[in-house]
């Protein structure tokens, strides 16, 4: 029940100023430099206000004296004003640069478990939709709204110092005022807030009626799509009306508290002035001074909604930062045994409540060929993913190279290990830029070597292939992955189904490359066509998280198991004896 | 069509049309919106007025010293601005409103386009991108039309004030007015001339972030392959390298921007304590009067404090026309042309589809069919194999009129394609792919994606017929459980099997299947297949077909090689042939 509704905000605003540290100084040299700023603009108005009362009582002398320095205080105020224009916009810079970078590191750190939990899409909206909302806040507030509270503060002040009466009086209307636009702020806050997440939803349905496109059309279901998409836009539209009308009837307040000031001010002003306490000069530099506090008030409720709204996108943000990041793993560099792989009684779920693998052993000898099968679900994939370090088991030992995976220095160890996988992924680049990326000092020699081994040899290494690698085919793609992992040199190799997106002309040619890998390495495979693995060391058959059977392929034929039985399932559809 | 638009500067004309287009797009609403528009544009030129004529009226009072008229003013001033008071909430309200429903019918006009386009989009369509690329020139564009209401500040609303306020000052004291509309006129001159070459600048930087952005999207899309290689040094120089790009570019409009700012303030000394000082001067000669001077001077500031808005919403208005610039592209696009059926199918004929002298090609170039005949009985089931490329799913898309074909004849049922009206032709085939695209709702839902008219009784049996009854069983919301974006709740062998219903509900006399390759386990694949064969009995089907076991129950099979039948016959036929269907064949046991 502690929890008042400033705590989030405090928390954000401090974490926010905390990334920014090293700016903080220059935000004071700004600060103070507005300041300044706004003290000369209030001079110019007082000088206007004397070379009034000086032409009302004829003294010519003191008017030009009085232009004279009005040229002086704007002569100064320009340098100011260059400094204040500078300052704050490098200050804007510089902030937004420091939350790009921050935020790259720490999304480019999740941990692979977070990321296979969000949709790909879901976080790239957030992270590059709420980065820019975060970029255009910050600019924002320092470009506009901090000279407006500057301001404010700064004229009130001389206000006061000009005339103490007057001021205590039109001074006490602005918390008046403040406290209707404040409350006011909120609600229209929210109201925005409610009719841009309906917004987003309309979009979405949108993306996904479209993207279906061609099922619509092949099934001809355009009209009927067409309605839903239409019922959806409509309730959003009434949705939105509904909202509007609301925020609408608070905006007479809103006109009412920006009138109001001026005119009460101006009133009891004139008041004075008739009754002598006030020379008509000084009423209307009074009058301009005010103004000024006036109207940064009068921003307030939309301030009130900027800041509200900042904070929101602030949170979402530091969620980002906040992601669980990769585990760190520890500090050996060396391997103690030539035994890539034994799994301990390994027990693992992706949820507390699911366990995929039931107490898994195995070992894998130094060179072996191995495959695992079972059926989906068994855990194959899992073991994989253990295996890369993706995710942590929840009970047993993986040891690897003769120390426990965990306490391997977890670069030097993915060092040691190949992936290839299904989804062939290749950065923008060209084919080489790609291949390189397999290791670190490697020359473009090597990688030209490893193309050619992967039957690549007479594309051009040097040419763009496009988003994701499009401009090549499937097959052209796994291969330049294959040759990725070929230039890497590891001494594990594990293969995640790498033909199974493969058509069967190119799953041919990625065999083969396949095979220029696994030569002569330790070798963990998954491969969904069993026919294709035949000539492994040994077969490991899971079922149900555990291992069922081990053996040679003609060993598990005969052992009535269920290997036996997968096989012959398979094999009803892709008989293997010509 | 719908490509890149190079960002070259619009002329005020092309300009001024598309704001037009996009305010007048809706006649019914049209009247509302200019009327909102029109009173909500003239509310800066109230308040501004409001603020000046205040002071005016009490400098008055205090150069004319009566308390009388010291309370007969603030009446009034009072009764005058409760006009704003109701007139304007009125106007912005207005605004809005039409905004959302006018929205919303540029949105369905949208989809109802985007549905009718040519079928060559629809690649583009299942990825997102174009998809994705709509929604935001939408987003764009919308904004001319909420923008007028948008924080009051707009070009049009300034047009308003300059030339209302230059009537008012010239009337008021004619030397200082024009003298003062002088200053106004300089300072602004000197400031638009200024921010001009920032511009081009600026589009550097909207590069510069949006290949920031993709790179974020490159590292997590590649997450798995940037940790697995240690690449995430080397993505983060990257990365950095590209924000030290936006943050240069931005530093040296910094110095052009703070330069510009002093111009805004010049003209801001000028046209209020310049106009006050010389319109004293003209006091003292007897030229002018104390309140009129203060009124000019009050008129100014007001017009500059707009004007000073005005960079900043003028920037976003470029934006919003280009976006509008975009939108209209799209909705201008001729559609896919509308046919009438001429005909009724054949009951009489022995085939289902005939293919004669077919002949395709894609934009790039590379003849893909030249000279394509082929014939499919009724109730035959045909398997189609090949080597990538040769043209598989090409025919597929030919039949259903996703592909335009060069040249040649389609007849399904005794009659050409082309006499049949589109949605006629499709109503033929059922089209099961490999990887069916399925919506972000219920399973029921997209089953009846099938069939719109189909009940739920029809429903049922459809996933009965596809063998899901014990999946949807094992559900809390049975058929109505959510699938989640792309099906992504299910898994490969579920997926599949609901386009399969998808099939049965439609039922329609031929079934394209097009065979996924091998993504799914053994046990999957097995009740997979069993939909499948379910579904293909009794009914014409063509088949590309990755396994054996689908390949042997075929009455024929053709190895569909560049474009051209390279074999023809049974599964035995065709092994003892020893050629490229044998060599495919061995090929998937290497």
């Amino acid at each position: 029940m502690k929890k008042k509704k400033e705590k989030p905000y405090q928390k954000v605003l401090s974490r926010f100023l905390n990334i920014n540290k090293e700016s903080i100084p220059g935000f004071i040299a700004a600060v103070l430099f507005l300041v300044i700023s706004m003290v000369l603009q209030s001079g110019i108005s007082l000088c206007t206000g004397d070379m009034l009362d000086a032409v009302s009582d004829r003294q010519m002398e003191l008017f030009f004296r009085l232009t004279v320095i009005l040229c002086v205080i704007q002569l100064l105020k320009l340098v100011v004003t260059y400094q204040v224009n500078y300052r704050v916009n490098h200050l804007s810079e510089t902030c937004i640069r420091r939350m790009r970078s921050y935020t790259y590191e720490h999304i480019s750190r999740a941990s692979m478990r977070w990321l296979d939990n969000h949709k790909l899409g879901d976080i790239l909206s957030r992270v590059n939709g709420d980065l820019n909302a975060m970029v255009e806040a910050v600019n924002q507030f320092l470009t506009w709204e901090l000279s407006e509270l500057i301001r404010f503060v700064v004229c009130m002040v001389i206000c006061f110092v000009v005339n103490w009466k007057l001021s205590l009086i039109s001074f006490c209307i602005i918390p008046i005022v403040g406290y209707f636009q404040f409350q006011s702020g909120k609600p229209i806050a929210n109201l925005g807030n409610k009719r841009s997440v309906a917004e987003g939803k309309v979009s979405a349905v949108f993306m996904d009626f479209l993207s279906g496109l061609s099922i619509s059309k092949a099934f001809g279901m355009e009209r009927e799509i067409s309605k839903k998409y239409g019922e959806a836009v409509d309730e959003s539209v009434t949705a939105n009306v509904k909202s509007f009308r609301m925020e609408f009837i608070l905006f007479p307040l809103q006109i009412l508290m920006n009138l109001a000031p001026t005119l009460c001010i101006t009133a009891i002003g004139t008041y004075y002035t008739l009754m002598g306490q006030m020379t008509l000069g000084s009423l209307v530099a009074y009058i301009m001074i005010a103004s000024g506090a006036f109207n940064a008030v009068g921003g307030l409720s939309w301030q009130v909604r900027d800041i509200y709204n900042t904070i929101g996108i602030a949170d979402r943000i530091f969620e980002i930062w906040d992601v669980e990041t990769e585990p760190q793993g520890g500090s050996l560099t060396e391997g103690n045994s030539k035994i890539p792989v034994i799994f301990e009684q390994i027990c693992f779920g992706y949820q507390e409540q699911t366990e995929i693998l039931h107490g898994v052993d195995f070992r894998i000898n130094p060179g072996e060929q191995v495959a695992l099968v079972g059926t989906s679900g068994s855990g194959k994939s899992t073991i994989m993913k253990l295996l890369a370090g993706f995710y942590e088991q929840t009970k047993g030992n993986i040891i690897l190279f003769g120390n426990e995976r965990r306490t391997w220095s977890t670069g030097v160890l993915r060092e040691k290990i190949a992936y290839v996988g299904q989804d062939a992924f290749l950065f923008p680049g060209t084919i080489l830029s790609n291949v390189l990326m397999g290791r670190r000092n490697a020359s473009e020699q090597e990688a030209i070597a490893v193309l050619e081994a992967v039957g690549l040899g007479q594309l051009d290494a040097y040419a763009p292939i496009g988003e994701r690698g499009m401009l090549l085919s499937g097959g052209q793609r796994q291969r330049v992955c294959i040759a990725r992992a070929l230039l890497k040199n590891a001494e594990l190799v594990l293969l995640d189904e790498p033909t199974s997106a493969l058509d069967t002309e190119s799953e041919y040619q990625v065999q083969e490359a396949l095979a220029k890998l696994t030569a002569g390495r330790t070798t963990i495979m998954i491969a969904h066509r069993l026919s294709a693995i035949h000539n492994v060391d040994r077969i490991i058959c899971l079922s149900e998280g555990r291992i069922a059977e081990q053996g040679t392929h003609e060993e598990l034929m005969k052992s009535n198991g269920i290997y036996q039985m997968l096989y012959e399932n398979q094999v009803k559809e892709d008989v293997a004896y010509a | 069509m719908h490509n890149e638009k190079k960002e070259k500067a619009y002329s005020l004309r092309r300009s001024a049309g598309l704001v037009f287009r996009m305010w007048n797009y809706c006649t019914k609403y049209r009247f509302r919106f200019y009327a909102g528009f029109l009173v909500g544009s003239l509310s800066p030129l109230f308040f501004s007025f409001m603020d000046a004529y205040i002071i005016r009226a009490f400098t008055a009072v205090c150069v004319a010293g009566s308390f009388q008229s010291l309370s007969a003013t603030i009446i009034r001033i009072a009764v005058i601005d409760l006009i704003g008071f109701i007139v304007f909430p009125w106007a912005f309200g207005t605004i809005y409103t039409t905004y959302s429903r006018i929205s919303g019918v540029i949105r369905k006009d949208m989809f109802d386009k985007a549905q009718r386009l040519p079928v060559s989009y629809i690649e583009q369509m299942y990825s997102g991108e174009l998809v994705s690329r709509l929604t935001s020139d939408f987003d764009s564009a919308i904004q001319l039309v909420a923008y007028p209401g948008v924080g009051q500040h707009n070009p049009f609303s300034i047009v308003f004030m300059i030339v209302a306020i230059g009537v008012i000052v010239i009337v008021v004291n004619p030397i200082l007015g024009i003298l003062s509309l002088l200053f106004g006129f300089i300072g602004m001159t000197l400031i638009h001339l200024y921010t001009k070459p920032l511009q081009k600048k600026e589009y550097q930087v909207k590069q510069a972030t949006g290949e920031a952005a993709q790179g974020i999207v490159n590292s997590l899309s590649g997450a798995m392959v940037s940790r697995m290689y240690g690449l995430d040094q080397l993505l983060q120089e990257q990365y950095e390298e590209k924000t030290a790009d936006i943050y240069r570019l931005n530093v040296s409009l910094i110095r052009r921007k703070s330069i510009l700012s002093l111009f805004t303030d010049i003209q801001g000394f000028l046209t209020f304590a310049g106009v006050t000082a010389i319109g004293l001067f003209l006091v003292y000669q007897g030229m002018a009067e104390i309140p009129d001077v203060i009124f000019i001077a009050s008129l100014q500031m007001g017009m500059n404090a707009e004007i000073g808005e005005l960079g900043q919403k003028y920037a976003g208005l470029q934006r919003y026309i280009v976006g509008a610039d975009r939108l209209f592209a799209f909705l201008d696009a001729r559609p896919e042309p509308e046919r009438e059926d001429l005909v009724q199918p054949d009951d009489q004929t022995e085939h289902a589809i005939e293919l004669e002298h077919l002949s395709f090609t894609y934009d790039e170039g590379q003849d893909i069919f030249k000279d394509f005949s082929l014939q499919i009985k009724k109730g035959e089931k045909l398997a189609v194999v090949g080597g990538s490329g040769g043209g598989k799913t090409t025919l597929y898309k030919l039949m259903l009129e996703f592909a335009v074909k060069k040249s040649g004849i389609i007849r399904i049922f005794g009659h050409d394609s082309e006499q049949y009206s589109v949605h006629t032709m499709r109503s033929f085939f059922s089209y099961v792919p490999q990887d069916c695209y399925l919506f972000d709702t219920t399973i029921y839902e997209n089953v009846r994606m099938g069939r719109p008219d189909a009940t739920e009784a029809e429903i049922k049996q459809a996933l009965a017929d596809a063998f899901l009854t014990e999946f949807i069983e094992s559900l809390p919301d049975g058929m109505y459980t959510e699938i989640g974006e792309r099906g992504s709740k299910l898994s490969g062998g579920q997926k599949q099997r609901i386009a399969i219903a998808r099939a049965f509900v439609k039922n329609a006399p031929i079934i394209l299947l097009d065979e996924a390759t091998s993504a799914l386990d053994s046990k999957s694949e097995q009740e997979v297949q069993e939909a499948l064969n379910h579904l293909l009995e009794g009914r014409t089907s063509i088949i590309i077909a990755h396994r054996i076991s689908t390949i042997e129950n075929c009455d024929r099979i053709i190895v569909l090689e560049k474009g051209e039948v390279a074999e023809e016959g049974t599964h035995q036929s065709l092994l003892e042939q020893d050629g490229r269907y044998r060599q495919l064949y061995l090929m998937q046991f290497a």
